[in-house]
């Protein structure tokens, strides 16, 4: 592992750890301060920390400025296994270049459990934020995250990652707000309480605040309870035909064999509601609604099918979109690790190599008066000259890569034309 | 009288303002079409300052002047529309358009022609009608692509752009509203000045028969839509009768 790594991100996501693992390890967000504070302070060599905290993963952000392998070892005691035991099969950690690509893929909802989803760029931003306040960040994470949310809005522009929805009940809305733009005045009408038809009700009331909404089943207990659970007003089924009357949306999950909204029906209906704009989701198994219906003026039908064909388009559309954007996430992290370390890493190289050739050259000066030893002490030989080397420089490239003001070019020419860098082919001072 | 330097820095931004957003349809930037909606504004700006000081000076029947007007009212409608609704899809449909009108105003002969107030409003409230009815035939042919494409169960990318149903047939019945009341003070304005050239209020010219009859369907295809529910697709489809009359009568007054 290299001596000298400065990102890091220990954790564990939807890919790596059942819901069981994830659910023992949910963290209130009263209880997220005196983490990060507990990680920034007991952690050993943490000079800045993050922690993004969702559903779906748990990932500690950190810059180290000592062994990273003594923080992660820390880091794993401290936080995934002193209390919850988090399998150590479960984690995974990333370091420098990849660390960063990883945030940026996070950010970018590459990642998410349904890729393209927009929610995950909110709380990666609500977890730097979180961290920034309690000041656990610092110059480092402060560009990484602001450039993880750079990436995250460019893959959403550039691609079409996160364009479409994949779920019926949000391509139900996205077809609510295609027919009526606003959700906010219209009233909408679940007939039939089966539980798809009170998923998509949910998700069409939450999305768009709906005026009213109102539930009609064949059983009335079984509206009433849906109306006390908060979801609308109950009505008895023999009100059905006024309330489809006075309904913007209509949501159908009746069961039965044959269609109970007939074309004779709908056509009665749509005159009486003097050309006003219906939407009908047809959710029932075997079909509740004639397809004719779907042919009336101003009427819009969609069933089950419909919903799952275009979520099913989306989803495919996204995948099909997922390469454009990890190349963007690629390129950007590599720019970014580029721009972070801009100068110093061809020092850095520079000095490594420096000193590697100077070992060499020693070592074949040696090695004729060394001869007479075991191979096994010339190995030992070797190895002390190589940890020599190792211990000589880690501090320098430590210090070179964690204090931004060395890297200007004056200092590193400074630094250069000290152990004559750019001298080609000289190997002694 | 040579074409004023206004209306050729009009013309340019207009121009500008038309590339930009068909660049923002092919490359996807927004800013594209927030620096094209800028350009719009201040050639509207320009087209705007630049009639009333013209008209401040002489009011004089100059058909270059007319078109700039229809032009000037058409980016109106399309500047509150970009403010309040999704409709960055239809500027390239719109500003070419705009830039068609300054082309031809350009073009037409400055010719100061001194003429009875009358003909001057009749003049102004009918290129006014057209630029308005234009809008509500936009919206009515948006309405109907995305209808079908709703209808059919094809949700295209390029449909996401278009504002919803509901607010395409609002554009579209506002915008025949006000539309109708300019035509309708056409109409009037034109019966005056007929009184006055002729002494009758008509005349046995197909234009003004064809006018009159395009009115009395807008009347009756109004009252039908509030009255007997002739909103969405059906509403949409009738009001296409009367465009084609208006598109009729435009050829025939040239």
């Amino acid at each position: 592992m290299n001596q000298s790594s400065n990102y890091i991100i220990v954790g564990f996501n939807h890919k790596t750890a059942p819901i069981q693992v994830r659910e023992r390890f949910a963290i209130s967000e009263q209880a997220l301060p005196a983490l990060l504070q507990k990680i920034k302070n007991e952690v050993p060599g943490f000079s800045e920390t993050a922690v993004l905290s969702t559903c779906n993963r748990f990932e500690v952000y950190g810059v180290h400025d000592a062994d990273p392998e003594k923080s992660q070892a820390h880091l794993h005691h401290m936080v995934f296994q002193s209390d919850q035991n988090i399998p150590a099969t479960c984690l995974y950690h990333y370091e420098d270049q990849e660390a960063v690509k990883h945030l940026f893929s996070v950010a970018a909802s590459l990642d998410s459990l349904v890729i393209g989803e927009n929610q995950i760029i909110k709380q990666v931003r609500e977890a730097f934020e979180m961290a920034h306040q309690k000041q656990t960040t610092g110059p480092h994470l402060n560009r990484l995250f602001h450039r993880a949310l750079y990436v995250a809005k460019r893959i959403k522009t550039e691609t079409g990652v996160g364009q479409g929805q994949v779920s019926v009940g949000s391509v139900a809305v996205l077809l609510a707000k295609k027919i009526f733009g606003h959700l906010d005045q219209k009233r909408i009408l679940l007939v039939g309480a089966g539980e798809i038809g009170t998923l998509v009700l949910r998700h069409l009331r939450d999305s768009g605040q709906a005026k009213e909404t109102h539930i009609i089943n064949r059983h009335f207990a079984k509206a009433q309870e849906l109306a006390a659970a908060g979801l609308g007003r109950a009505y008895d089924f023999s009100e059905l035909e006024t309330q489809l009357t006075q309904a913007d949306i209509v949501i159908t999950s009746l069961t039965g064999f044959e269609p109970y909204f007939t074309t004779t029906l709908m056509t009665k209906i749509n005159e009486a509601r003097l050309g006003r704009t219906l939407f009908m989701i047809d959710l029932g198994v075997p079909r509740n609604i004639a397809e004719a219906v779907g042919g009336l003026a101003n009427v819009y039908l969609y069933n089950i099918d419909d919903l799952k064909n275009i979520a099913e388009e989306n989803r495919k559309s996204r995948q099909g979109q997922v390469v454009r954007a990890q190349d963007i996430v690629s390129e950007e992290a590599k720019n970014f690790y580029n721009e972070h370390f801009q100068g110093v890493l061809p020092t850095i190289s520079g000095l490594n190599q420096k000193f590697e050739e100077i070992r060499k050259t020693e070592w074949n000066k040696s090695w004729p008066k060394l001869k007479h030893l075991a191979e096994s002490d010339q190995k030992s030989i070797q190895q002390l000259t190589k940890s020599l080397v190792n211990k000589i420089l880690q501090d320098p490239i430590l210090l070179l890569k964690q204090e931004k003001a060395l890297a200007e070019p004056r200092y590193l020419s400074v630094i250069k034309k000290i152990f004559r860098l750019d001298d080609e082919g000289e190997n002694e001072f | 009288m040579h074409t004023p330097a206004w209306q050729i820095g009009a013309f340019v931004f207009y121009v500008l303002a038309t590339l930009l957003y068909v660049l923002r349809i092919i490359f996807k930037k927004p800013w594209l079409s927030a620096l094209a909606l800028r350009l719009t504004m201040m050639a509207t700006l320009v087209s705007a300052v630049g009639l009333i000081l013209t008209y401040s000076e002489t009011v004089y029947v100059d058909l270059a002047n007319y078109y700039t007007l229809t032009a000037l009212a058409l980016s109106c409608f399309f500047i509150v529309l970009c403010f309040f609704k999704k409709f960055y899809v239809t500027g390239p449909l719109f500003l070419t358009v705009i830039v068609v009108l300054m082309a031809q105003a350009l073009v037409s002969s400055h010719s100061v022609v001194a003429g009875s107030p009358y003909l001057i409003l009749h003049l102004m409230s009918i290129f006014l009608a057209l630029a308005i009815f234009f809008v509500a035939l936009i919206s009515a042919l948006f309405f109907l692509i995305s209808e079908n494409q709703i209808k059919m169960k094809r949700l295209s990318s390029w449909i996401s752009k278009l504002p919803s149903l509901e607010i395409l047939d609002q554009v579209h019945y506002k915008s025949l509203l006000v539309g109708f009341f300019f035509f309708s003070a056409a109409i009037l304005l034109g019966a005056l000045y007929e009184k006055q050239v002729t002494g009758r209020f008509i005349s046995d010219d197909l234009k003004q028969i064809l006018s009159l009859v395009i009115w009395i369907f807008f009347v009756l295809f109004l009252n039908f839509r509030v009255r007997q529910g002739w909103q969405g697709h059906k509403g949409v489809l009738l009001s296409l009768i009367g465009f084609l009359g208006l598109g009729f009568l435009f050829l025939i007054a040239l």
